[in-house]
Protein backbone atom coordinates (compact mmCIF):
# COMPACT_ATOMS: atom_id res chain seq x y z
CA UNK A 1 0.00 0.00 0.00
CA UNK A 2 1.82 3.53 -1.11
CA UNK A 3 3.06 5.75 1.87
CA UNK A 4 2.73 9.26 2.23
CA UNK A 5 6.63 10.14 2.51
CA UNK A 6 7.58 12.37 5.34
CA UNK A 7 10.47 14.02 3.42
CA UNK A 8 10.70 14.98 0.24
CA UNK A 9 13.91 16.39 -1.62
CA UNK A 10 14.05 19.25 -3.88
CA UNK A 11 14.20 16.97 -7.07
CA UNK A 12 10.91 14.92 -6.02
CA UNK A 13 9.29 18.19 -5.44
CA UNK A 14 10.40 19.65 -8.79
CA UNK A 15 9.02 16.85 -10.54
CA UNK A 16 5.35 17.15 -8.85
CA UNK A 17 5.84 20.95 -9.33
CA UNK A 18 5.89 20.25 -12.99
CA UNK A 19 2.99 17.48 -12.94
CA UNK A 20 1.27 20.19 -10.89
CA UNK A 21 1.92 23.13 -13.32
CA UNK A 22 -1.15 23.69 -15.92
CA UNK A 23 -3.98 22.57 -12.74
CA UNK A 24 -2.26 18.87 -12.59
CA UNK A 25 -4.94 17.23 -14.60
CA UNK A 26 -2.86 16.76 -17.41
CA UNK A 27 -0.54 13.57 -18.55
CA UNK A 28 3.34 14.49 -18.61
CA UNK A 29 6.12 11.95 -20.34
CA UNK A 30 9.22 10.99 -18.85
CA UNK A 31 10.95 13.51 -21.41
CA UNK A 32 8.63 16.64 -20.85
CA UNK A 33 9.53 16.19 -17.41
CA UNK A 34 13.19 15.90 -17.45
CA UNK A 35 13.51 18.87 -19.63
CA UNK A 36 11.26 21.15 -17.16
CA UNK A 37 13.13 20.27 -13.95
CA UNK A 38 16.54 19.42 -15.89
CA UNK A 39 16.93 16.36 -14.31
CA UNK A 40 18.79 13.46 -16.24
CA UNK A 41 17.02 10.02 -16.86
CA UNK A 42 19.76 8.06 -14.09
CA UNK A 43 18.11 10.62 -11.28
CA UNK A 44 14.44 10.87 -12.95
CA UNK A 45 13.15 7.52 -13.08
CA UNK A 46 14.00 6.02 -9.63
CA UNK A 47 12.37 9.36 -8.47
CA UNK A 48 9.31 8.57 -11.05
CA UNK A 49 9.37 5.17 -9.17
CA UNK A 50 9.58 6.12 -5.54
CA UNK A 51 6.75 8.88 -6.26
CA UNK A 52 4.64 6.21 -7.55
CA UNK A 53 5.27 3.53 -5.21
CA UNK A 54 4.18 6.71 -2.30
CA UNK A 55 1.30 7.51 -4.31
CA UNK A 56 2.45 10.98 -4.57
CA UNK A 57 1.87 10.19 -8.98
CA UNK A 58 -0.10 7.77 -11.41
CA UNK A 59 1.19 6.48 -14.24
CA UNK A 60 -0.39 5.14 -17.70
CA UNK A 61 0.55 4.07 -20.98
CA UNK A 62 -0.43 6.29 -23.97
CA UNK A 63 -0.85 5.43 -27.31
CA UNK A 64 2.05 6.67 -29.65
CA UNK A 65 1.13 9.83 -31.57
CA UNK A 66 2.73 8.52 -34.66
CA UNK A 67 2.04 5.47 -35.91
CA UNK A 68 5.26 3.10 -35.77
CA UNK A 69 6.20 4.21 -32.45
CA UNK A 70 6.37 2.62 -28.90
CA UNK A 71 3.33 3.50 -26.40
CA UNK A 72 4.55 5.84 -24.57
CA UNK A 73 4.47 5.95 -19.85
CA UNK A 74 2.82 9.44 -18.91
CA UNK A 75 2.74 10.65 -15.47
CA UNK A 76 0.06 12.65 -13.54
CA UNK A 77 0.31 14.19 -9.47
CA UNK A 78 -2.30 12.32 -7.72
CA UNK A 79 -4.78 14.48 -5.23
CA UNK A 80 -2.16 12.94 -2.34
CA UNK A 81 0.84 14.41 -4.42
CA UNK A 82 -0.87 17.79 -4.43
CA UNK A 83 -1.47 17.64 -0.55
CA UNK A 84 1.95 16.59 0.48
CA UNK A 85 3.50 19.09 -2.35
CA UNK A 86 0.94 22.25 -0.56
CA UNK A 87 2.16 21.19 2.51
CA UNK A 88 5.89 21.24 1.83
CA UNK A 89 5.26 25.00 -0.16
CA UNK A 90 3.56 26.46 3.35
CA UNK A 91 6.44 28.93 4.18
CA UNK A 92 6.84 26.76 7.51
CA UNK A 93 6.89 23.90 6.57
CA UNK A 94 9.73 24.76 3.82
CA UNK A 95 12.41 23.80 6.11
CA UNK A 96 11.11 20.38 7.03
CA UNK A 97 10.85 19.02 4.19
CA UNK A 98 14.35 20.52 2.46
CA UNK A 99 17.13 18.09 2.12
CA UNK A 100 17.47 14.56 0.51
CA UNK A 101 15.02 11.18 1.98
CA UNK B 1 21.08 -2.48 -46.84
CA UNK B 2 19.40 -3.08 -43.14
CA UNK B 3 21.49 -1.05 -40.55
CA UNK B 4 22.44 -2.77 -37.41
CA UNK B 5 21.63 -1.16 -33.50
CA UNK B 6 23.50 2.33 -33.04
CA UNK B 7 25.88 2.79 -30.35
CA UNK B 8 22.84 4.39 -28.06
CA UNK B 9 20.94 1.51 -29.13
CA UNK B 10 22.97 -1.00 -27.45
CA UNK B 11 23.61 1.25 -24.26
CA UNK B 12 19.58 0.82 -24.02
CA UNK B 13 19.39 -2.96 -24.67
CA UNK B 14 21.81 -3.27 -22.38
CA UNK B 15 19.90 -1.42 -19.71
CA UNK B 16 17.24 -3.57 -20.68
CA UNK B 17 19.44 -6.33 -19.87
CA UNK B 18 20.53 -5.50 -16.36
CA UNK B 19 16.73 -3.87 -15.28
CA UNK B 20 15.43 -6.63 -12.67
CA UNK B 21 12.64 -8.40 -13.98
CA UNK B 22 10.12 -6.01 -11.23
CA UNK B 23 11.82 -3.06 -13.08
CA UNK B 24 10.97 -4.57 -16.43
CA UNK B 25 7.96 -1.84 -17.33
CA UNK B 26 10.04 1.38 -15.92
CA UNK B 27 13.04 -0.08 -18.65
CA UNK B 28 9.99 0.36 -20.92
CA UNK B 29 9.37 3.47 -20.12
CA UNK B 30 13.14 4.50 -20.51
CA UNK B 31 13.00 2.74 -23.58
CA UNK B 32 10.15 4.98 -25.42
CA UNK B 33 10.98 8.27 -24.17
CA UNK B 34 14.55 7.45 -25.69
CA UNK B 35 12.67 6.05 -29.30
CA UNK B 36 10.65 9.71 -28.88
CA UNK B 37 14.08 12.00 -28.94
CA UNK B 38 15.23 13.65 -31.96
CA UNK B 39 18.67 14.84 -31.69
CA UNK B 40 21.96 13.34 -29.32
CA UNK B 41 20.56 9.99 -27.11
CA UNK B 42 23.79 8.73 -25.42
CA UNK B 43 23.25 10.72 -22.35
CA UNK B 44 19.41 9.74 -21.68
CA UNK B 45 20.93 6.24 -22.77
CA UNK B 46 23.48 6.17 -20.16
CA UNK B 47 21.48 7.63 -18.02
CA UNK B 48 18.95 4.99 -18.38
CA UNK B 49 21.71 2.19 -18.33
CA UNK B 50 22.72 3.65 -15.05
CA UNK B 51 19.37 3.52 -13.25
CA UNK B 52 18.82 0.00 -14.56
CA UNK B 53 22.24 -0.85 -12.77
CA UNK B 54 21.24 0.46 -9.44
CA UNK B 55 17.63 -1.36 -9.77
CA UNK B 56 19.47 -4.35 -10.34
CA UNK B 57 22.28 -3.61 -7.04
CA UNK B 58 19.14 -2.77 -4.88
CA UNK B 59 17.69 -6.56 -5.79
CA UNK B 60 21.03 -8.32 -6.06
CA UNK B 61 23.75 -6.51 -4.58
CA UNK B 62 24.32 -7.71 -1.58
CA UNK B 63 24.23 -11.60 -2.91
CA UNK B 64 26.90 -10.45 -5.71
CA UNK B 65 29.26 -8.21 -3.15
CA UNK B 66 28.41 -11.96 -0.96
CA UNK B 67 29.60 -14.22 -3.92
CA UNK B 68 32.51 -11.66 -4.92
CA UNK B 69 34.16 -12.06 -1.43
CA UNK B 70 33.63 -15.35 -0.64
CA UNK B 71 34.86 -16.17 -4.32
CA UNK B 72 37.90 -13.69 -4.04
CA UNK B 73 39.12 -15.57 -0.66
CA UNK B 74 38.39 -18.83 -2.01
CA UNK B 75 40.60 -17.65 -4.44
CA UNK B 76 43.24 -16.98 -2.51
CA UNK B 77 42.78 -19.84 -0.61
CA UNK B 78 43.01 -21.96 -3.75
CA UNK B 79 46.24 -20.10 -4.66
CA UNK B 80 48.08 -20.59 -1.58
CA UNK B 81 49.49 -24.27 -2.41
CA UNK B 82 50.71 -23.11 -6.02
CA UNK B 83 52.74 -20.30 -4.55
CA UNK B 84 53.84 -22.44 -1.53
CA UNK B 85 54.69 -25.36 -3.68
CA UNK B 86 56.65 -22.97 -5.56
CA UNK B 87 58.28 -20.79 -3.01
CA UNK B 88 59.62 -24.14 -1.14
CA UNK B 89 60.59 -25.77 -4.17
CA UNK B 90 58.17 -28.66 -4.65
CA UNK B 91 57.82 -27.97 -8.04
CA UNK B 92 60.98 -28.55 -10.53
CA UNK B 93 62.40 -25.28 -11.75
CA UNK B 94 61.16 -25.96 -15.16
CA UNK B 95 57.45 -26.52 -14.25
CA UNK B 96 57.14 -23.39 -11.39
CA UNK B 97 56.45 -20.52 -13.43
CA UNK B 98 53.53 -22.95 -15.40
CA UNK B 99 52.42 -23.66 -11.86
CA UNK B 100 52.26 -20.30 -10.49
CA UNK B 101 50.59 -19.25 -13.36
CA UNK B 102 48.08 -21.98 -13.65
CA UNK B 103 47.29 -20.57 -9.17
CA UNK B 104 46.84 -16.84 -10.56
CA UNK B 105 44.89 -17.22 -13.89
CA UNK B 106 43.54 -20.42 -14.68
CA UNK B 107 41.68 -21.38 -11.35
CA UNK B 108 39.96 -18.22 -11.23
CA UNK B 109 38.90 -18.01 -14.80
CA UNK B 110 37.40 -22.00 -14.01
CA UNK B 111 36.01 -20.47 -10.74
CA UNK B 112 34.29 -17.74 -12.87
CA UNK B 113 33.43 -20.76 -15.66
CA UNK B 114 31.72 -22.20 -13.22
CA UNK B 115 29.32 -19.26 -11.43
CA UNK B 116 28.43 -18.06 -14.93
CA UNK B 117 27.73 -21.37 -16.39
CA UNK B 118 24.72 -21.47 -13.22
CA UNK B 119 24.18 -17.66 -13.55
CA UNK B 120 24.67 -16.83 -16.83
CA UNK B 121 23.08 -13.64 -16.91
CA UNK B 122 25.52 -12.11 -14.04
CA UNK B 123 28.44 -13.11 -16.40
CA UNK B 124 29.84 -9.77 -16.56
CA UNK B 125 29.47 -9.00 -13.26
CA UNK B 126 31.25 -12.31 -12.08
CA UNK B 127 34.29 -11.88 -14.70
CA UNK B 128 34.88 -8.02 -13.85
CA UNK B 129 33.20 -8.58 -9.87
CA UNK B 130 35.92 -11.45 -9.17
CA UNK B 131 38.79 -10.20 -9.78
CA UNK B 132 38.42 -6.77 -8.35
CA UNK B 133 36.93 -8.65 -5.04
CA UNK B 134 40.84 -10.92 -5.21
CA UNK B 135 42.79 -7.70 -5.47
CA UNK B 136 41.02 -5.93 -3.16
CA UNK B 137 41.59 -8.32 -1.00
CA UNK B 138 44.82 -8.90 -1.68
CA UNK B 139 45.46 -4.97 -1.05
CA UNK B 140 44.11 -5.52 2.33
CA UNK B 141 46.38 -8.30 2.87
CA UNK B 142 49.55 -6.47 1.99
CA UNK B 143 48.45 -3.62 3.09
CA UNK B 144 51.89 -2.04 4.29
CA UNK B 145 53.51 -2.65 1.42
CA UNK B 146 51.12 -1.76 -1.12
CA UNK B 147 51.06 1.64 0.46
CA UNK B 148 54.71 2.26 0.22
CA UNK B 149 54.70 0.93 -3.47
CA UNK B 150 51.04 2.65 -4.45
CA UNK B 151 53.35 6.12 -5.24
CA UNK B 152 56.14 4.08 -7.46
CA UNK B 153 53.99 3.47 -10.27
CA UNK B 154 55.44 4.37 -13.77
CA UNK B 155 55.22 3.24 -17.08
CA UNK B 156 58.54 1.22 -17.22
CA UNK B 157 57.29 -0.21 -14.10
CA UNK B 158 53.14 -1.67 -15.02
CA UNK B 159 53.90 -5.24 -13.40
CA UNK B 160 50.97 -4.84 -11.87
CA UNK B 161 48.55 -3.16 -13.92
CA UNK B 162 49.33 -5.83 -16.67
CA UNK B 163 48.96 -8.70 -13.79
CA UNK B 164 45.64 -7.24 -12.87
CA UNK B 165 44.44 -7.04 -16.12
CA UNK B 166 45.22 -10.54 -17.38
CA UNK B 167 43.83 -12.24 -14.48
CA UNK B 168 40.50 -9.67 -15.07
CA UNK B 169 40.98 -11.44 -19.16
CA UNK B 170 40.96 -14.46 -17.92
CA UNK B 171 38.05 -14.10 -15.29
CA UNK B 172 36.00 -12.59 -18.08
CA UNK B 173 36.99 -15.28 -20.51
CA UNK B 174 36.08 -17.87 -18.50
CA UNK B 175 32.77 -15.85 -17.28
CA UNK B 176 31.95 -16.12 -21.00
CA UNK B 177 32.23 -19.29 -21.88
CA UNK B 178 30.23 -20.12 -18.55
CA UNK B 179 27.45 -18.17 -19.83
CA UNK B 180 27.75 -19.97 -23.27
CA UNK B 181 27.75 -23.27 -21.67
CA UNK B 182 25.03 -21.91 -19.10
CA UNK B 183 22.12 -20.39 -21.77
CA UNK B 184 22.46 -23.54 -24.00
CA UNK B 185 22.29 -25.74 -20.61
CA UNK B 186 18.82 -23.51 -20.16
CA UNK B 187 17.97 -23.71 -23.77
CA UNK B 188 18.25 -27.42 -24.11
CA UNK B 189 16.24 -28.05 -21.40
CA UNK B 190 13.25 -25.03 -21.98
Amino acid sequence: MPTAPRRLSDQALSVLDTLQGGGGDAWLYGLEIAAATGLKSGSLYPLLIRLSERGLLESRWLEPERPGRPARHAYKITGAGKAVLREARRPDEALKFQGAF
Amino acid sequence: MPRGPSFDERIMDLGAFVAPPGREPWARAMRAEFEAIGGPRTGWALGCLGAAAGWRLRVDGVYLLMFALTAGLAWRVLFLPFFWAVHLNLVPKDLQGPAFQYGRFVVPAVVCLAFAAVHPRYWTLVGLGFPVAFVGLGVIATAHEFHSSIWDVHPFNATLEVGTGAQMGYCLLGALIGRTLGSARAARSA
